[in-house]
């Protein structure tokens, strides 16, 4: 007898990309907040990927992102605040993601030397940034890294906001 | 991908959005079909529906090739 059909599998949850929008923001000359309305997305599967931006003067800060306004269980806007920066227009890039297959997302803002976090598994978890002024000796950003399922190590100077999200 | 182009109280457009979705009702927004690329920090007129940019001091119309829907918050 022959069985059509999908099969089943059971084990760990799938992994995957369930939705994606690029967002492009432009903060005002001086420093300030923009908040723009974003395709709503789920508050526990949706996370900010920064892929860069322009900015220049004499700090090397990065504008940050941030995922807002709850509506139900969706965040339905996002919003991008800048540095004190009084010659330079920044711009922002980034995507916003719905992943499948995420255990937890918690958002913390970090400072240098160790930061305790709610407990993840270390192994299954990444960092992703969100903004801020990570820039240590030289031009070089500072490292951050998960040490233990409770510890975010920022090595080298500077703070920001980061988003960690472990996975199953 | 469609583009939601947002702007604020002046009409700098200020934010790009690229989605298969429409974006959340909250504020006013402009739809152009496809993606649009250059239109960040320009500006947008509600009352003509179109967009603008200054070129040798004065501002002139920007021609896309593309469908724009200008969508009021909550109106849609």
């Amino acid at each position: 007898m022959f069985f059509g059909g999908s099969a089943l599998f059971i084990g760990a949850p799938a992994t995957g990309l369930i939705s994606k929008q690029e967002v492009q923001v432009t903060v005002p000359k001086g420093g300030g907040n923009v908040t723009a309305s974003i395709t709503p997305v789920a508050t526990d599967k949706a996370i900010v990927i920064y892929n860069g931006s322009y900015f220049s003067g004499d700090t090397n800060d990065e504008p940050t992102v941030t995922l807002k306004t709850i509506s139900g269980s969706n965040y339905t806007e996002v919003e991008v605040e800048d540095v004190n920066d009084p010659s330079y227009t920044p711009t922002v890039t980034f995507d916003i993601i719905e992943l499948l297959g995420v255990k937890s997302i918690n958002h913390y803002s970090i400072t240098a030397g160790s930061n305790t976090i709610s407990s993840v598994d270390h192994e299954k978890s990444i960092i992703f940034r969100r903004g801020g002024s990570w820039d240590g000796a030289g031009s070089a950003d500072s490292e951050v890294y998960l040490t233990s399922n409770t510890n975010v190590e920022v090595d080298g100077i500077g703070s920001g906001e980061i988003t960690v999200v472990e996975f199953y | 991908m469609d583009s939601y182009v947002q702007f604020n109280d002046q009409g700098d457009v200020v934010a790009v959005v690229k989605s298969n979705k429409p974006v959340s009702e909250g504020r006013d927004y402009v739809k152009v079909e496809g993606r649009v690329r250059g239109i960040l920090g320009k500006k947008f007129d509600k009352q003509k529906k179109e967009f603008f940019h200054k070129k040798d001091g004065k501002l002139s119309a920007i021609k896309l090739d593309k469908k724009l829907e200008f969508v009021k918050a909550g109106k849609r």
